[in-house]
């Protein structure tokens, strides 16, 4: 039983987390390397969106999707800009609201990501500003309390 | 656009297999060239330049049938979107050579043009209702009777669905209004009090089923067409209206029959009505037209409008707010199009051999 434990262990022990801790670091915008981390926000923003739009009229009577839906309308990217704000400021401290108008942009790239599935898709809804501005609400004020706090 | 996203499909098809296999023959004279270094370990390379082949091959599949090969697409989307977040990690993070950058953003473009390509072919048979087709109806007796169907929460879809009366009753329809009922009285409105509306919301989102009395509508019955009304609970069908359907006893009522969907909603609509047709099509009917409309107003005032009116149980409250708040009933261009609407499914054409190929 030790030995399975040990091996257990072991097999934790090497398991290599390098990549999540790159992602990690990147979602505190550091100042030094904004590049990578201006690709990973527009990259999970503008997945999001189309996924979203994408899965609108697929497997109707999936609640697993249903769920997932609604989690991609607002809550998901909000918060995952909340998460941002918060852990860039705790990390970068003096660059809060330099981070909000990142966090401001990213909110302008959802919208235009919707607006544009109206090309290949009409009539269609687009981005939904009505509940993206409900995500707004818990980004910003979450942010602000960051830029204030660090 | 159809043609252009093809073709873009076409030109990953041939980057990615007829690249691959140049890279695998010639990469030391073209990495030589590019000032890249060698691959350290080869096998790997080799792995790598298999499976982006495989992946051409597979965007020349899409494109050889695109609308057949949406699953293909869905795999296409992963398979790009990881190389493009693995190589971005390498690149940021491991000094990998800027040669590989440009495979990187490639593939980073494509997982946004196959989603797109994705969201243009996902369900053609709405995007066809959507444009305001009506489709031909099935052959056999028309005693031009139709039953409206609808749950109603705040009024608006009742009023939407007394507009297509109006147009069904111009064109010499005889129309039987049905209203809908939950069994329990957690769905009515006023929802007295903030946690019964929680419970409705969550309810909605987690699609936990809300039963519906039953319709009493025996299955041989006499209408020829039936108009199924409703409204979007949170990005999908209010609940007790999709409680008909979950319920097998009332299929009888619409199979064999025309059928059309409306929903009225505060601005999502596409997946209510989505799920409205498809509930419609699983009982058994042939759906000839869908229309949907959402309230009036700009956002993101729409949305808090709602917010505000589905806390109070009646509109342009809080008084304070006055003219900032949103109408929260169709507006009258709304209804007019909901007439001739009614008036279009009356005049529906009957299914011949050719139009339901057309269809």
């Amino acid at each position: 039983m030790d030995r399975i434990g040990e091996r257990i262990g072991s097999f934790i022990d090497g398991a290599d987390w390098a990549m999540l801790e790159a992602v990690w670091r990147h979602m505190s915008l550091p100042p030094g390397r904004l590049g990578p981390a201006l690709a990973l926000l527009a990259a999970v923003i503008v997945v999001c969106e189309l996924v979203r739009i994408a899965l609108c009229t697929e497997h109707v009577t999936s609640r697993v999707a249903h769920v997932t839906v609604c989690l991609l309308t607002f809550p998901l990217q909000s918060i995952f800009l909340a998460v941002v704000l918060v852990h860039a400021a705790a990390a970068h401290p003096g660059r809060g609201f330099i981070n909000l108008g990142i966090a401001l942009g990213a909110y302008a790239l959802w919208l235009v990501t919707g607006q544009a599935t109206k090309l290949v898709r009409r009539p269609s809804e687009g981005a939904d500003l009505g509940f993206m501005c409900v995500g707004a609400l818990i980004t910003f004020p979450v942010g602000i309390v960051a830029a204030l706090v660090y | 656009m159809f043609r252009l996203l093809r073709a873009l499909c076409l030109v990953t098809a041939l980057a990615n297999a007829g690249g691959n296999v140049l890279m695998l023959f010639f990469y030391q004279p073209v990495l030589e060239l590019v000032g890249a270094p060698l691959p350290r370990d080869l096998h790997s390379f080799a792995f790598v330049c298999g499976f982006s082949f495989t992946v051409g091959l597979l965007a020349f599949l899409v494109y050889v049938d695109p609308r057949r090969s949406r699953n293909l697409i869905v795999i296409a989307i992963v398979g790009k979107g990881l190389y493009a977040a693995l190589t971005a990690y390498f690149y940021f993070d491991h000094e990998l050579h800027g040669f590989y950058k440009l495979f990187g953003i490639w593939d980073g473009a494509y997982v946004v043009i196959l989603l797109l390509f994705l969201i243009h072919l996902n369900s053609p048979d709405l995007a066809a209702l959507n444009a305001g087709r009506i489709l031909p109806g099935l052959p056999g007796p028309r005693p031009r009777k139709a039953l409206l169907l609808f749950y109603s929460l705040t009024g608006n879809g009742t009023r939407a669905l007394l507009r297509v009366k109006a147009g069904l009753e111009r064109n010499g329809y005889s129309v039987t209004e049905h209203r809908v009922e939950a069994e329990e009285a957690l769905f009515r409105f006023p929802f007295g009090g903030f946690g019964k509306f929680l419970r409705v919301m969550f309810r909605a989102i987690f699609r936990v089923p809300a039963r519906a009395k039953p319709l009493g509508i025996p299955a041989d019955h006499d209408y020829d067409l039936i108009v199924a009304e409703c409204q979007t609970w949170f990005l999908g069908m209010g609940g007790p209206m999709e409680g008909v359907f979950q319920d097998p006893a009332n299929h009888g009522v619409f199979a064999g029959r025309d059928v059309a969907a409306v929903v009225v909603c505060r601005g999502l609509w596409r997946r209510t009505e989505a799920m409205l047709v498809r509930h419609l099509q699983r009982a058994g009917g042939s759906v000839v037209g869908a229309a949907s409309f959402a309230n009036p107003g700009r956002e993101p005032m729409r949305t808090f409008s709602l917010f505000f009116f589905l806390g109070t149980g009646a509109p342009h409250r809080p008084a304070w707010l006055g003219r900032l708040l949103t109408p929260q009933y169709l507006e009258e261009a709304a209804l007019q199009k909901l007439h001739a609407f009614g008036e279009a499914l009356a005049q529906r054409p009957f299914a011949t051999p050719a139009r339901r190929e057309a269809a």
